[in-house]
């Protein structure tokens, strides 16, 4: 079988907590990584800027909700907010001059410390209070982006984005904006691997757990939440600046609406909380599926000659992916990223059925 | 990745109108939101097209061109607003309408970097008929700034030319919509010398008691008001709890015969609107298209749908843009570019689609097509016009329009 | 090893768990409980005591864990595709391992929930049975139960177990966290119940000293399997209980527990 876990020694304690542990996972990624950097030579370029694009950029913001609502347990129903306030500040930053990977970084900080000083209120409340605070921030953006001009760009509340340079390089070809999504992608696909493994990573799950047991080992857990909350924060500013820089090109509220809080909600919940997988897998169902559905739907009615009104081939996508996300939840409840884990644990065990443990 | 790129390449489209000609069609897209906030006018509008493609195709087409109108719903979404542009862009197409703000929005970088033809109507940045910056953009019919202005304009009418000391009520849904005229109503307010007040409520603006016992207390002469669909019903209500006589009401174009409705056709009498498309089924277009495809069971949908006057603002927006391509094939022959559409468009003179709308010529300046929009009274049974076309305050409007379109060009000479 | 020839109230045969699809937990797992009878399973920390109890009331879905092989009978019946709900109106009450009274509620409160299944007539009767059986329940009854003493919240999980009027009561270590002396008292009270109605009891324990001394029979579970199985008395004589569940009688080296572990394998 693919996945092996017999016959597999580590001799050493580095090889033992390496990242992938098995030699299959490693090769996995090896190929998944030569696909995707090799993308642009076989892929036409519609897959590649309009869904492999935003796949890889909302995977990455994915990733880091997952942090606060997967690692740390937190409730976040402003995240598209966070989102646009990176979005907004890079490309401030970079009308005002500032080169494009200067500025994302900036929009990254100042996500994070708008996210922070409203995470150092929103977090003295827990579970459904901390979720509906979370909500007063996204209607606090949404109001502060419509109503200030100077932020918004004026009545038409849409900002024209420059295009993006690299080293004083413009980037504009669909392949290289494709390589700026997916280094951006990789880069917190590794930080998030590897978070598992830091102290931050443990205190997270810790408080996640039982914040009260948390406390009782020295885990200061309210610190440790206001971390996590910049931590993600940031990714969703960088996330949210990577987005308009390489996908929209001009930023508007609606492109962080409370919509679209909800739809990442979705992803990670789709994907599965704390699983790095499931975002990616999460990311792609909420993202691709109705488009998919679409498609099925009309080439159905195209097989069957069945005709159908405006309307109804518009609504019935609608109600055949929720259905679908609901099914897949009721199989697996952990998400999509633990369908995967069942089918990768049946494959390591394999011939037998289980393993003690 | 295999199995994406089948599943995506399945025919995504729904293939409007196909009649067999031999000549290659003109394609257009309609990339509407059929499934979520704008669904209370784009059924009527695709169907307008659907319905209008046909009866061309039955004379021929446009110089014997068929044409093929394409639906498929964005969701209001603007990601997936933009596969449907990227995906029928490579498809051939070459004239685009998104009819929804954030989705035209997103989309318009792509079309000026393209350079492909985003019809805009009603929908989008209000400055991009400014020809000059948005060379790709043709958003035929009145701005909001257009329409505010024609309303105050209609107001100076009635008050004897002279606006000096007469109170306008501004009450709209507080997000970028609503307060788009803000800036025009207040240069006008200044110009003119009329008391001005600012009356926003929230949305969804199913709450709108307390903005209307201020405006109780405003006392107004006329109430200009910038609310969608439904909103217009809730006002209507708070008018008569609070005892304002509701022909002081006039409605942006966002309001039909469904919400007249809803108000009660005899409690509605006297309220009025601005419009920029003849409403009703009485207009000679509709006849014709009741006579040859109703009729005969050819309708591209619900019947009750073409006396709606969403639907005469879809034949508006779509007998335009046949007219744009039509004059293209006739002036520099198959087959079409965007550029040859565009000089089409630009060639368009006095266009009203038979009585249907306030005559358009669109200049390579004017994208908006000269901006007219008339003052309807709906009397109990039918709109009765209050005024001509008319095209008030031009060149303050686009001094709006040209401040708005300077920021924008000044954005993209920074790229 | 004698087998009971009494009537069977729960039978478990060969029973297998496992865990989120791979992770083994119990593994031919065969418990009787005679009718009437009162069964000791013994085991140490994550023998799978806890998963054998789950399996029976049919708890296990919440852990994602599933029954993969084996049959659960009750009083002759398979109870394999039931609800947990349905398992208490068939009969078994399950008392949790630390106890899980509802704390918002008062005992009084807590007993009237768990009369859920039976009618209300029986209600007023069975809360004066626990109320006898556990007086000191009653003297607290108008108190939120979050207030409770640990042995009162433990009686008052047992109580309410009864409430469902069970033919088998199943408890996951009642002992826990309570001083000697009140072990002592609930041991007592429940051997009580056993012997004046005749309720099958099938108890979950560390403190095998005490449950050892009401019981009349003892399983021992270990790493997931049944490794032994006889009379309370003849478990009491057991040197290998003796040394490991209770308390041992001259003090060993930890190297000879290797011995156990060859005499285990022996013993299976």
């Amino acid at each position: 079988m693919l996945f092996r876990q017999a016959g597999i020694f580590h001799t050493d304690y580095a090889a033992d907590r390496a990242l992938f542990p098995i030699p299959a996972d490693r090769w996995m990624i090896v190929i998944l990584l030569v696909l995707a950097l090799a993308a642009p030579l076989y892929m036409n370029t519609l897959y590649l800027s309009s869904y492999m694009l935003p796949w890889l950029v909302w995977t990455a913001a994915a990733l880091g909700l997952n942090l606060i609502l997967g690692w740390a347990g937190q409730f976040h129903l402003g995240y598209a907010a966070v989102m646009g306030i990176g979005a907004y500040s890079a490309v401030h930053a970079q009308r005002a001059g500032i080169p494009w990977e200067i500025a994302i970084v900036l929009a990254g900080l100042m996500a994070a410390a708008i996210g922070s000083v409203f995470a150092f209120a929103a977090l003295r409340v827990k579970g459904l209070y901390l979720a509906l605070s979370t909500l007063a921030l996204q209607f606090v953006m949404d109001w502060t982006i419509s109503h200030v001009p100077a932020i918004s760009g004026g009545t038409q509340a849409t900002l024209q984005a420059p295009d993006i340079r690299l080293l004083g390089w413009p980037v504009t070809s669909d392949a290289g904006l494709f390589y700026v999504a997916l280094v951006w992608c990789i880069l917190v696909t590794t930080f998030m691997l590897n978070l598992r493994r830091t102290a931050l990573g443990r205190a997270l799950v810790a408080v996640r757990e039982k914040d009260y047991a948390a406390a009782v080992i020295g885990v200061n857990s309210f610190y440790f939440k206001l971390v996590a909350f910049a931590t993600s924060s940031f990714i969703a500013g960088v996330s949210g600046a990577v987005l308009i820089g390489t996908f929209y090109h001009a930023v508007t509220p609606e492109q962080f609406s409370v919509d679209i809080s909800i739809q990442a909600l979705a992803m990670v919940i789709v994907g599965g909380l704390g699983s790095i997988i499931g975002s990616y897998f999460g990311a792609a169902f909420i993202l691709l599926m109705p488009g998919l559905m679409n498609a099925f739907i009309s080439w159905l009615a195209a097989q069957f000659g069945f005709s159908l009104g405006i309307e109804t081939l518009a609504h019935l996508p609608h109600a055949l992916y929720g259905a679908l996300i609901i099914g897949f939840l009721l199989i697996e409840p952990l998400g999509l990223g633990k369908i995967y884990g069942n089918i990768r644990d049946y494959l390591l065990v394999w011939p037998f059925g289980y393993v003690k443990k | 990745m295999r199995l994406r790129s089948i599943l995506g390449g399945l025919a995504l489209t729904l293939v409007g109108s196909m009649t067999a000609m031999a000549a290659d069609p003109v394609r257009v897209a309609l990339c509407y939101d059929l499934s979520k906030a704008y669904t209370f006018v784009t059924p009527q509008i695709a169907q307008a097209a659907r319905d209008y493609a046909d009866i061309l195709n039955a004379k021929g087409g446009l110089e014997g061109h068929p044409i093929e109108v394409i639906v498929q719903d964005h969701g209001n979404e603007p990601q997936r607003g933009i596969e449907c542009y990227e995906r029928l862009k490579r498809e051939g197409v070459m004239i685009f309408d998104m009819l929804s703000t954030p989705v035209s929005r997103a989309v318009l970088p792509r079309v000026m970097k393209d350079g492909n033809i985003l019809m805009q109507s009603l929908a989008g940045r209000g400055d991009a008929i400014d020809g000059d910056v948005f060379k790709w953009v043709f958003p035929i019919g009145p701005t909001y700034w257009g329409q505010a202005a024609n309303d105050v304009g209609y107001i100076k009418q009635k008050s004897g030319g002279n606006l000096k000391g007469v109170k306008i009520a501004f009450v709209y849904v507080d997000y970028p919509f609503g307060q788009e005229p803000i800036g025009i109503m207040k240069t006008l307010a200044q110009k003119e010398g009329f008391d001005l007040q600012l009356f926003p409520y929230p949305l969804p603006g199913n709450d709108q008691a307390s903005t209307w016992t201020q405006i109780r207390r405003y006392n107004p002469d006329w109430i200009i008001s910038w609310s969608l669909a439904n909103m217009n019903v809730i006002a209507s209500r708070e008018m008569k709890r609070n005892g304002i006589a509701i022909d002081k009401y006039i409605a942006v174009n966002w309001f039909n015969e469904v919400d007249i409705k809803n108000m009660g056709v005899d409690a509605a009498k006297g309220i009025k609107r601005g419009t920029n498309v003849a409403g009703g089924s009485s207009q000679p277009l509709v006849q014709q298209i009741l006579k040859e495809l109703y009729d005969k069971g050819k309708g591209n949908g619900d019947r009750k749908h073409t006396e709606d006057v969403y639907y005469n603002t879809g034949l508006a927006i779509w007998s335009i843009a046949f007219e744009g391509a039509r004059l293209a094939i006739k002036k520099d022959g198959w087959p079409l570019t965007p550029q040859k559409i565009k000089d089409g468009m630009e060639s368009i003179k006095d266009y009203d689609a038979n009585g249907l709308m306030a005559p358009v010529t669109v200049t390579a300046k004017d994208h908006g097509g000269g901006g007219k929009t008339r003052i309807e009274m709906w009397d109990g049974t039918k709109w009765v016009p209050q005024t001509d076309w008319i095209a008030a305050f031009s060149d303050d409007v686009w001094g709006v329009v040209k401040e708005q379109s300077a920021e924008y060009a000044k954005s993209e000479a920074q790229k | 090893m004698s087998e009971p020839i009494a009537a069977k109230v729960l039978s478990l045969n060969n029973v297998e768990v496992v865990y989120d699809h791979v992770s083994l937990a119990i593994k031919g797992v065969s418990i009787d409980v005679p009718v009437g009878g009162m069964v000791a399973l013994l085991g140490a920390n994550g023998s799978g005591k806890s998963t054998t109890l789950k399996s029976i009331s049919g708890l296990l879905a919440a852990e994602r864990g599933e029954v993969r092989r084996g049959e659960v009978q009750f009083l002759g019946r398979s109870i394999g595709g039931l609800m947990p709900q349905d398992r208490v109106k068939l009969g078994i009450a399950h008392v949790l391992e630390g106890r899980r009274v509802f704390e918002h509620l008062t005992p009084d409160e807590n007993l009237i929930a768990a009369s859920a299944v039976r009618s209300r007539n029986d209600m007023a009767r069975n809360k004066d049975r626990v109320y006898s059986y556990f007086p000191r329940l009653h003297e607290r009854r108008t108190v939120a139960s979050g207030y409770l003493s640990g042995g009162e919240q433990q009686m008052l999980a047992i109580g309410r177990a009864l409430m469902t009027q069970p033919k088998l009561l199943m408890l996951d270590e009642p002992s826990l966290g309570l001083a000697p002396f009140l072990v002592a008292e609930i041991f007592q009270i429940l051997s009580r119940i056993n012997r004046e109605e005749g309720l099958s009891v099938l108890l979950v324990e560390q403190n095998a000293i005490a449950a050892l001394e009401i019981v009349s029979h003892g399983y021992l579970i270990e790493s997931g399997r049944i490794v032994m199985h006889d009379a309370a008395d003849a478990l009491k004589r057991n040197p290998d209980i003796q040394e490991f569940y209770l308390g041992g009688t001259d003090n060993k080296n930890f190297r000879d527990i290797k011995h156990y572990r060859r005499r285990k394998r022996w013993l299976t």
